[in-house]
């Protein structure tokens, strides 16, 4: 499952750091996004997650959402 | 500019008063005078009457008083270049002293009881040097509340005006309902980040505009395969003398950031959508359109990621604005602001249709913490563009309403440097216009142009 992982304020400047401990707690990396202290990417399940928002300097972790517009033909998208 | 008609007849002194925009009496001012051939002089305090044939300007009120009839003042703010600045013409009214003994005065005119307030102790109005000019100020601070209340009146009167811009061959009824069409600002010098289907570069009515693109789905290009982000960059980033009329873009000059975050079919992710903000502030995109979103449940919590990533993008210069989303069908049905529009930081787009009217698709601020309403823009039969060879489409949504609301944003963005992040947001919701609706359904109400 694609996770989103967020960056606690006080180690966004060593996100790339707190991005490779991710992937040593299981995490498959997909970006870093330093600008806003974002690190994406996909675990095998939710325990998997449980195991990423312990990991130091991590403030948050959530299921990353799919979004969805109508097709094009439909008059309200 | 208007005139009530039913205040030509009896009770006037056959001049005129003409309310100026703020800052704009000196060029409002010499295009009246241009135009009738009168001279205008600045009161000062001693003896404010307008000589024949000539006006009196109050500089902090900005009203002037001028010797000319209310008709031949409109004609000429309606010929002149500084027409812009006259914002109403009223004609003089005879106001007398509101002292607690009534004399008649000397020149015969008679007294108006409806234009009187409350009778004031004689003590409190001293008479001035010179005369009456204490009592004459008096009588035009009555005259300027008058005016000021008729121009609140038509500002409430928004969803009567709304109905009646549905007249659309120079610009869509959105522009005009969000004051665009009489905007000056272009966007020039802003950056504007649309994540989307992605846009149709081959489009005519952009050609010219720099443009960036980038995907963020994988196998497919930035080109718009859909039509949905072609037609949001077309409200927000559109043409301002497109091919074919009407006029359907905002911040004309802006320039477009189109990233590709839903796939031609439709579907995106919140990892693609947050690469996408990262691209967005990486390149210091003044404002993040995102017409796009997920159905929440009720008592859903908002996006602790979205949140803070919102959060820090404004601190960053960038304000991310969102749609509410479509879940609803009024008035049975509705549902939550949808994800991430739920979010504190980012702004979250109600939908309004040409009546003023809350969209019935639109969706309302249920959720506590975060999952309001921010504002509301025009929704509904809005016409943009669309990738080619189709160039237009015509179609509703709080997608549609979103991009009025960013382009939109790009104009108070250039108009002040400083505002950015959540001072822009603060802007937009000021400057919306009220409208007699549940702030749950349309926040601080019909988004305006500055």
């Amino acid at each position: 499952m694609d996770v989103t992982v967020l960056i606690a304020d006080d180690h966004l400047d060593a996100i790339d750091s707190v991005a490779a401990a991710l992937q040593s707690a299981g995490l498959r990396l997909g970006e870093v996004l330093a600008a806003t202290g974002v690190v994406t990417g996909s675990v095998a399940d939710a325990t998997a997650m449980q195991t990423l928002s312990a990991v130091e300097g991590v403030a948050a972790v959530e299921p990353a959402q799919e979004v969805f517009i109508p097709p094009p033909d439909a008059p309200v998208q | 500019m208007e005139i009530n008609e039913a205040q030509l007849s009896g009770g006037f002194t056959g001049r005129s008063l003409v309310l100026f925009e703020e800052g704009g009496a000196e060029s409002g001012l010499q295009a009246v005078q241009e135009a009738i051939g009168l001279e205008v002089f600045t009161a000062s305090g001693e003896e404010a009457a307008p000589a024949d044939g000539g006006g009196v300007l109050f500089e902090t009120l900005g009203v002037a008083v001028v010797d000319a009839p209310p008709e031949q003042v409109m004609q000429a703010g309606v010929s002149a270049a500084g027409a812009g600045a006259i914002l109403a013409v009223e004609p003089e009214r005879i106001v007398y002293a509101l002292e607690a003994t009534y004399a008649p005065p000397a020149n015969g005119h008679v007294r108006l009881p409806e234009v009187m307030g409350p009778p004031m102790p004689a003590a409190e109005t001293p008479p001035a040097a010179g005369g009456r000019s204490a009592d004459y100020l008096r009588g035009y601070r009555e005259a300027v509340l008058h005016l000021t209340d008729a121009a609140g009146v038509e500002a409430a009167a928004v969803a009567e005006a709304i109905a009646a811009a549905v007249d659309e061959i120079q610009a869509t009824w959105g522009l005009q309902a969000s004051k665009v069409a009489n905007c000056c600002r272009t966007g020039a010098g802003i950056r504007v980040a649309v994540l989307d289907t992605g846009f149709d570069e081959q489009h005519p009515d952009f050609a010219g505009r720099t443009i960036t693109t980038r995907s963020f789905i994988a196998g497919e290009a930035a080109q718009d395969g859909h039509g949905h982000g072609t037609h949001c960059i077309g409200t927000a980033l559109g043409a301002k003398c497109p091919g074919v009329r009407p006029r359907y873009g905002i911040a004309y000059e802006a320039e477009i950031y189109a990233g590709k975050v839903l796939s031609n079919a439709g579907s995106g992710s919140d990892t693609g959508i947050l690469a996408g903000i990262e691209w967005a502030v990486q390149n210091k995109c003044a404002v993040i359109s995102m017409s796009l979103g997920a159905a929440t449940r009720p008592g859903q919590k908002y996006s602790q990621v979205y949140e803070r990533v919102a959060r820090r993008a404004q601190e960053k210069g960038t304000l991310i604005i969102a749609a509410a989303g479509n879940e609803s069908r009024r008035p049975g049905l509705i549902n939550p602001v949808g994800h991430p529009a739920n979010c504190p930081s980012i702004m979250a787009v109600a939908a309004l249709d040409v009546q003023g009217a809350v969209a019935r698709f639109s969706n309302r601020g249920l959720n506590p913490d975060g999952g309001q309403v921010d504002i509301a823009g025009p929704g509904v039969d809005v016409h943009s563009s669309w990738p080619m060879p189709t160039r237009y489409r015509r179609i509703s949504g709080t997608s549609m309403a979103t991009p009025h609301v960013s382009g939109i944003a790009a104009l108070y963005a250039e108009a002040d440097p400083a505002a950015r992040g959540a001072a822009l947001g603060r802007l937009l919701t000021a400057g919306a216009q009220r409208l007699e609706l549940p702030s749950t359904d349309v926040g601080a109400g019909m988004v305006q142009a500055p």
